[in-house]
C-alpha cells in the first residue's frame, strides 16, 4: 500500500515537471472525468456516442502500426521495447516481441508495407539469437536476462511460425520446434504448467500458448505437441472454468488472483476458441464462447469492461485497452465462425472506443503518437503511466480484422 | 374487460395510427392514459410536466402551436400515415374520449390509477415499465414488436432483419420482465414491396405503420376470443436480443437497399 502511495507520488511528482507527461495525463483527467455526464441517474461516459468512419480507423490502424514498426528499446537491438512516461524506454520484451511479429507481417502485407515487413523479419531473427540452450525463452525484458518461462517461450513460437510462413526459412521452424520440445518436456502429468511458469504456479491464460504448439504440430506432424496441448485445453475447461464461464488460476498476480485482469481473462478465451477452431471440438469452442458471451452481455450492458472481473463477473478497476482489444478481437473470430453479426457488431464498438482512447488531441512526440497506454485513464494500476507494446499490437490485430471482416460484408 | 392505449402526446403519429387502428376494428378504448416521462428528479420532473402541460393541453401561442403541427406534419410521410377521413375519425374520438392524466407512467400514483380501472388490456405507447408498475398492477400491457420474436429482441430490429436478409413480421406481445419476452398475442409477417422504399428510413416507417394497422386486428381478435397468449420458447439469451447497430454496419445496409 505504502509502496504503490510512493510510487503513484513519484509519477505525479514527475508528471508536474515533465512537459510530456503532464500533457497526456491533464488530458485523461479532462476526457475521462469531465467528460461524463449524469442523465437519469445513469452516468454516460465520454466514448459513448463515439464513432469513427473507416478513414478514421485507418488512420487510427497506420499510426499504432508505425508506432510498433518503430521498435524502440533502450539496446538498440531489433527487439520491441515499451515506453513509460517516466521510466522512458525498456529493452526489449522477448514475449511480446514474438507476438508482435505476426502483427506486422499482417499490417505489411494488407498495406503493402516493406519496411514494417523487413522489421519484423528483423525482430524474428533477433529472438533467435536470444534462444536460450534449453530451447525455452526469457520472461520479461531482455535486460532482465531471467530463466526461461513457459508463456513467454509460448509467444516467441507466434512471432516464429508468422516469420517461417512469411519466408519459408526453415531456421524459424527449427527454433520453434526446440521451443516445442521444451514446452514439452517440464509439461505436468496433470496438464498444467507449473515448473518454469511465470511465479512457478499454473495458469489458465497457458491455452495461449497451446495454440502456437499446435500450429507448430500442424507443420510439422509431431503427435506429442497435440497430445500436450490437448491435456493443457482439457485440464483448463474442466477443472478450472466455472459454470458461469469465469476462470480460477487467471491472474498473472497471486494478489489480485480472485479477480483477473480481462488482459489474462482474453488470453485464456482466445487460446480456447483458436485451439477448439483448429482441433474441430465443439466442447473447446463452446467454453471459449461461454466466456465471450458473457463479457459481451456485460459490454452491451454497460458500454465498456472493466479492467478486472470478479468470479461474479463483477467489474473493478479502470479500462485496460489491452484486454479490451484482445475481446474484440476474439469477438470478431466468433462472428467469423458463427456469423453472428451481434459479435462483430460489439467489436467495432469497443474499437471505437480505443481509437477515442488513441486520438489524444494533444501535442505529442514519436514516443507516444498511436500507442494506446495500459490504462484509461493513464495513471490506472495497470502499467500506470505505460504505454505497453502489447496494447498497441491488440489494437493492430482488432482493426485488421475488422477492416478484413467489413471487406466481406461488402 | 375494457380496453386502454397510454401516450405522453395526443399528437404522437404513433398513438394516432395505433387508435385509428384499433377504431377502424371497431374496438372502441375505454380510456387513454396521457402521461409525461419516466421519474426524473425533482426539477427535472417540474420542468418536464410544465413542457408537457405546455404542449398537450394547448397553453402554447398560437405561433407554437402552428410551428408543431408543421413539425408534425413533416416527420410522417402520407404514403405511410393516416387518411384524411382515419385523422378525423381519430380527432372526433379524441374530442370525447375518457382521458386519464397522469404523472409519469412509472409513478406510484399511476399505479393507484391505473388498479382503479378493473381488469384491462392496454396497448402501451409509453417507453419502458419498471417491474414494480407490471407486479402491482391488475392489467395487461401490450407491446408492438416490429420484429419476429423471439429470434428478434431488444433494438434497432427492423435494421437487423433487413441485414440478415430475413422476413419481417410484427409481433403483439404481453410486456413482461425482460425485454421483449412475454407472452405472445399475435405475429403476422409483413410483405414488402422494396419498389416504394428506397432508405432505411423508408423500411422503418413502412414496417411500423403496417405493426399499427397489425395491433387493431390483435386486440380485436384477443376481444372475440380467437386468439390467445402463447408463452415464448427461449428466454434470455444474450445472443437473442439486438443491441444499436454500428454506423458502419448500418452504412452497408443502406448500400444493400
Amino acid at each position: 500500500m505504502i509502496r504503490s502511495l510512493l510510487r503513484y507520488a513519484k509519477f505525479f511528482g514527475y508528471s508536474v515537471l515533465s512537459t510530456e507527461a503532464r500533457r497526456i495525463v491533464r488530458h485523461d483527467i479532462t476526457r475521462y472525468f469531465l467528460g461524463q455526464k449524469v442523465i437519469n441517474n445513469k452516468t454516460i461516459n465520454p466514448w459513448s456516442d463515439k464513432t469513427y468512419s473507416e478513414e478514421e480507423r485507418e488512420a487510427a490502424l497506420t499510426k499504432a502500426a508505425l508506432w510498433l514498426g518503430q521498435g524502440k528499446n533502450s539496446m538498440n537491438d531489433n527487439g520491441i521495447g515499451s515506453y513509460n512516461l517516466l521510466n522512458k524506454w525498456t529493452s526489449s520484451y522477448v514475449e511480446t516481441t514474438g507476438y508482435i511479429i505476426p502483427s506486422l507481417i499482417d499490417y505489411g502485407i494488407c498495406f503493402n508495407n516493406k519496411t514494417i515487413l523487413e522489421r519484423a523479419i528483423l525482430a524474428a531473427d533477433w529472438l533467435i539469437g536470444v534462444q536460450k540452450s534449453s530451447g525455452g525463452w526469457q520472461g520479461e525484458c531482455i535486460a532482465d536476462n531471467r530463466p526461461e518461462v513457459v508463456f513467454n517461450t509460448g509467444q516467441v513460437l507466434r512471432g516464429l511460425i508468422a516469420a517461417y510462413k512469411n519466408t519459408n526459412d526453415q531456421k524459424y521452424l527449427d527454433a520453434a520446434i526446440k521451443g516445442c520440445d521444451w514446452l514439452c518436456s517440464i509439461q505436468d502429468d496433470e496438464g498444467f504448467w507449473k515448473k518454469n511458469a511465470f511465479m512457478n504456479v499454473p495458469r489458465v491464460y497457458d491455452s495461449y500458448v497451446d495454440h502456437p504448439l499446435l500450429m507448430v504440430y500442424q507443420l510439422t506432424g509431431k503427435e506429442i505437441y497435440k497430445e500436450k496441448a490437448i491435456k493443457n485445453l482439457y485440464w483448463i475447461i474442466e477443472k478450472k472454468q466455472l459454470p458461469n464461464g469465469w476462470f480460477e488460476d487467471c491472474d498473472n498476480t497471486i494478489k489480485k488472483n480472485h479477480m483477473p485482469i480481462l488482459h489474462t481473462i482474453s488470453y485464456t478465451i482466445d487460446g480456447l476458441l483458436e485451439c477448439g477452431i483448429l482441433l474441430n471440438d465443439k466442447k473447446i469452442i463452446d467454453a471459449a464462447t461461454k466466456s465471450a458471451d458473457k463479457l459481451f452481455e456485460i459490454f452491451n450492458k454497460n458500454k465498456y469492461l472493466n479492467g478486472r472481473f470478479d468470479s461474479h463477473w463483477d467489474g473493478h478497476e479502470y479500462i485496460i485497452p489491452t484486454g479490451c482489444a484482445q475481446i474484440a478481437i476474439v469477438w470478431t473470430k466468433l462472428y467469423k465462425l458463427t456469423k453472428n453479426i451481434q459479435y462483430l457488431n460489439a467489436a467495432m464498438k469497443m474499437n471505437d472506443i480505443l481509437i477515442f482512447i488513441q486520438d489524444r488531441k494533444i501535442k505529442e512526440d514519436a514516443n507516444t503518437i498511436g500507442a494506446l497506454p495500459g490504462s484509461f485513464p493513464v495513471f490506472g494500476k495497470y502499467e500506470p503511466f505505460g504505454f505497453p507494446n502489447w496494447a498497441t499490437k491488440y489494437f493492430v490485430d482488432s482493426l485488421l480484422l475488422e477492416k478484413e471482416c467489413l471487406k466481406e460484408i461488402n | 374487460m375494457k380496453i386502454g392505449i397510454t401516450t405522453f402526446s395526443l399528437h404522437h403519429p404513433d398513438f394516432q395510427q395505433q387508435l385509428s387502428s384499433l377504431l377502424r376494428n371497431k374496438v372502441v378504448p375505454d380510456f387513454i392514459i396521457l402521461h409525461y416521462g419516466g421519474t426524473l428528479n425533482s426539477f427535472s420532473r417540474f420542468f418536464n410536466y410544465a413542457v408537457r402541460t405546455f404542449k398537450q393541453y394547448r397553453l402554447g401561442s398560437i405561433k407554437q402551436i402552428l410551428k408543431r403541427v408543421k413539425s408534425e406534419g413533416k416527420t410522417s410521410n402520407s404514403k405511410f400515415y393516416l387518411s384524411d377521413s382515419e385523422k378525423k375519425e381519430v380527432n372526433i374520438f379524441l374530442a370525447k374520449a375518457n382521458i386519464i392524466k397522469v404523472k409519469g407512467i412509472n409513478d406510484l400514483s399511476t399505479i393507484k390509477n391505473i388498479n382503479s380501472l378493473g381488469s384491462s388490456v392496454i396497448l402501451c405507447n409509453s417507453g419502458i415499465l419498471r417491474e414494480y408498475v407490471l407486479k402491482n398492477t391488475n392489467v395487461t400491457f401490450l407491446n408492438i414488436h416490429a420484429s419476429k420474436l423471439p429470434e428478434y429482441r431488444g433494438m434497432n430490429n427492423v435494421e437487423w432483419a433487413l441485414f440478415e436478409n430475413k422476413d419481417i413480421y410484427v409481433t403483439i406481445h404481453k410486456i413482461s420482465r425482460g425485454i421483449d419476452e412475454g407472452d405472445i398475442l399475435y405475429q403476422e409477417k409483413i410483405e414488402i414491396n422494396s419498389n416504394e422504399l428506397k432508405n432505411i428510413e423508408d423500411y422503418r416507417k413502412y414496417i411500423y405503420y403496417k405493426s399499427y394497422q397489425a395491433a387493431g386486428k390483435a386486440v380485436r381478435k384477443l376481444i372475440d376470443g380467437e386468439i390467445i397468449f402463447v408463452k415464448q420458447e427461449k428466454k434470455y439469451e444474450p445472443l437473442l436480443l439486438y443491441y444499436t447497430m454500428h454506423p458502419l454496419l448500418r452504412q452497408r445496409l443502406q448500400q444493400k437497399l
